[in-house]
């Protein structure tokens, strides 16, 4: 019992260690935004900062100064809130629809919605790109799409495109399919109607697809930086955080320009970066693990 | 009756509009990706003129075009490599601990949340002249390495990044496979006396054969992604040998304005990725979807 007890002990310590290692650009970030320049450039493994609390204040005021930066949290933050307010409801209904419902032509609208789930992504960029430029009566086109820019460089495009996730359908589905029927018979007898049945009756009880939902909306806004470059090439007052870090990064790191390059603050945007998925995942991560064990694995 | 007809209209009003919506912005791409892919539309030159199959043609008869395809399946088989050698074991590892179990695996899953553009950038300039990537080299003795002349290099931070961010989920994916195979069977094992590293080769690895390939064949497609590592580090360096594929549509639509072309090379992708879908579908049978039932 104790060998087995010791054994667990040492298994448990290495994949922790090792876990850590893992999370060495973490680490490399929050030490060398706490380093001054010439601390940072002595760094071999880790930095090491003498005074990390003055270059700390110091540091971090220089990168909340960066406005874009500031600018690209608000329209992260509205558009990840955006995303949530719309999917998830239309993915709940979608889902329950599928799942409890009897309708005519059900199986064709199904497998019509989840066979697009195997359309290629990386294939679909260009022509995505050309049906937004071209998409008829946005931005100054025409019907036939010809004349203006569609939705690019446009707001429009967050607030009136991706609305349906087949995907997050299919979860939902999923996860309803395997509830009885006895509630919804129930919430009939004691007149609820369609809506209130399935939003709060049903929906509570599929919290962890809900978790798995949130997860991937809050890490796909924040992590997005192909698709900024593509949609909003000329309009970096739309872009997401992605894009932002990255260049804020490039600019304090630049050795050409006027100002000397200033790493630790590099390095501090590269931290700020991978703070919020974190805590994210850590606020959500039972629901979010009981998900991926009802089949939300494959995203 | 009447009750049946009135769920009926409430769940097609729920489900026509959105099947409707999603097709505009699905079925119309579509047709636009087949179409532009045989004419010379190009933003720029203000040219859209038919060209037959022109574009694939060039495709596979000028060398940087179907290396970068090549470029693709060689990133993609040294990340399989090595992602999936360490996942299968940081599963093991995992499976054996009793407890503590979920902070471990919280621990080994937060790369797969980290953004890959800034951790791309992250170690870019860590590469730049003044980065200090190269202090680890003069203090193991050695002189300063010019990073990206070196195709080793190139191929090692890519690889290395996207290995990271991806061993997370392999191991989700291989604990899923091990829950998956019943304890009856080991237990009849060790009674016909098979242990440790028989037990591993005889039993574990075969009846975790479904999952591995559906490990394999979504590392391979998921290589098609690959984007970020390559525009921020390497930007193709050296001589355009890290040239991943979707980073040569990206370049040739969007820096050169060769959509139609661009085009082209993503039906080359399309057809690739779901040929290697519908095998995914295929070797995935029943028993992964039981596993991952009984993965928690």
């Amino acid at each position: 019992m104790t060998a087995g007890r010791t054994k667990n002990a040492i298994l448990y310590t290495a994949l922790a260690v090792a876990g850590l290692i893992l999370l060495y650009p973490v680490f490399f970030g929050l030490l060398g935004s706490l380093s001054t320049v010439s601390e940072f450039y002595k760094t071999i493994i880790l930095p090491i900062p003498h005074s990390p609390f003055r270059q700390f204040v110091a540091n971090y005021q220089l990168i909340f100064k960066e406005e874009t930066l500031l600018r690209a949290l608000g329209v992260t933050v509205f558009k990840m809130a955006w995303g949530l307010i719309i999917t998830v409801p239309v993915s709940v209904l979608n889902g329950f629809v599928f799942a409890k419902m009897r309708f005519p032509l059900k199986r064709t609208f199904f497998l019509v919605l989840m066979s697009s789930m195997m359309i290629p992504g990386p294939a679909m960029i260009i022509p995505n790109y050309i049906w937004m430029a071209r998409f008829p009566l946005m931005g100054g086109n025409d019907l036939f799409g010809s004349g203006g820019t569609g939705f690019l460089n446009n707001p429009l495009m967050f607030i009136l495109t991706g609305w349906v996730g087949v995907y997050n359908i299919f979860l939902c589905r999923q996860c309803f399919a395997t509830l009885g029927n006895e509630m919804n018979e129930a919430a009939k007898i004691d007149g609820a109607g369609f809506l209130r049945t399935v939003f709060t009756i049903y929906m509570p009880l599929i919290t962890p697809i809900l978790a798995v939902m949130f997860l991937n909306t809050f890490v796909g806004c924040w992590n997005d930086y192909l698709g900024n470059l593509i949609y909003m090439p000329d309009a970096r007052q739309w872009w997401t955080v992605g894009n932002a870090f990255v260049n804020i990064m490039a600019i304090f790191a630049d050795s050409s320009g006027l100002t000397a390059p200033n790493h630790p603050a590099a390095f501090g945007v590269a931290f700020i970066s991978m703070v919020p998925p974190i805590v994210a995942y850590a606020c959500v991560q039972e629901q979010f693990t009981k998900g991926l064990a009802m089949g939300a694995v494959k995203g | 009756m009447k009750l049946q007809k009135k769920d009926s209209i409430k769940a097609l009003s729920c489900v026509i509009p959105s099947t409707v919506y999603y097709l505009l912005f699905t079925l119309v791409p579509l047709v636009m990706l087949f179409w532009y892919s045989v004419t010379n539309y190009n933003v720029l030159e203000q040219t859209n003129a038919f060209v037959g199959f022109q574009n694939y043609v060039k495709i596979f008869t000028q060398q940087q075009y179907y290396s970068s395809l090549l470029t693709t399946l060689i990133i993609a088989v040294l990340i399989m490599a090595f992602g999936m050698i360490l996942g299968f074991f940081l599963a093991l590892g995992l499976n054996k601990v009793l407890r503590g179990k979920s902070f471990l695996r919280v621990l080994w899953y937060i790369p797969a949340l980290l953004p890959m553009a800034v951790m791309s950038q992250f170690i870019s300039i860590l590469l730049q002249p003044l980065g200090i990537a190269n202090n680890i080299v003069r203090a193991l003795g050695g002189d300063a390495v010019s990073w990206y002349d070196s195709v080793f290099w190139m191929y090692f931070f890519i690889v290395l990044l996207i290995t990271w961010k991806g061993l997370g989920s392999t191991a989700v994916l291989f604990m899923a496979g091990l829950a998956g195979v019943s304890p009856e069977i080991y237990e009849a094992a060790s009674i016909d006396g098979a242990t440790g590293w028989r037990r591993m080769v005889y039993i574990t690895l075969p009846l975790m054969r479904p999952m591995i390939g559906f490990i394999l064949i979504m590392g391979f497609i998921g290589a098609f992604n690959i984007f970020e590592p390559v525009q921020l580090i390497s930007r193709g360096a050296p001589r355009g040998q890290t040239e991943v594929i979707l980073y040569k549509i990206y370049t040739q639509g969007f820096d050169n304005f060769k959509l139609g072309f661009a085009s082209a090379i993503s039906v080359v992708v399309f057809v690739i990725v779901l040929l290697l879908t519908l095998l995914n579908m295929l070797v995935t049978d029943s028993n992964i979807l039981k596993a991952e039932v009984a993965g928690q």
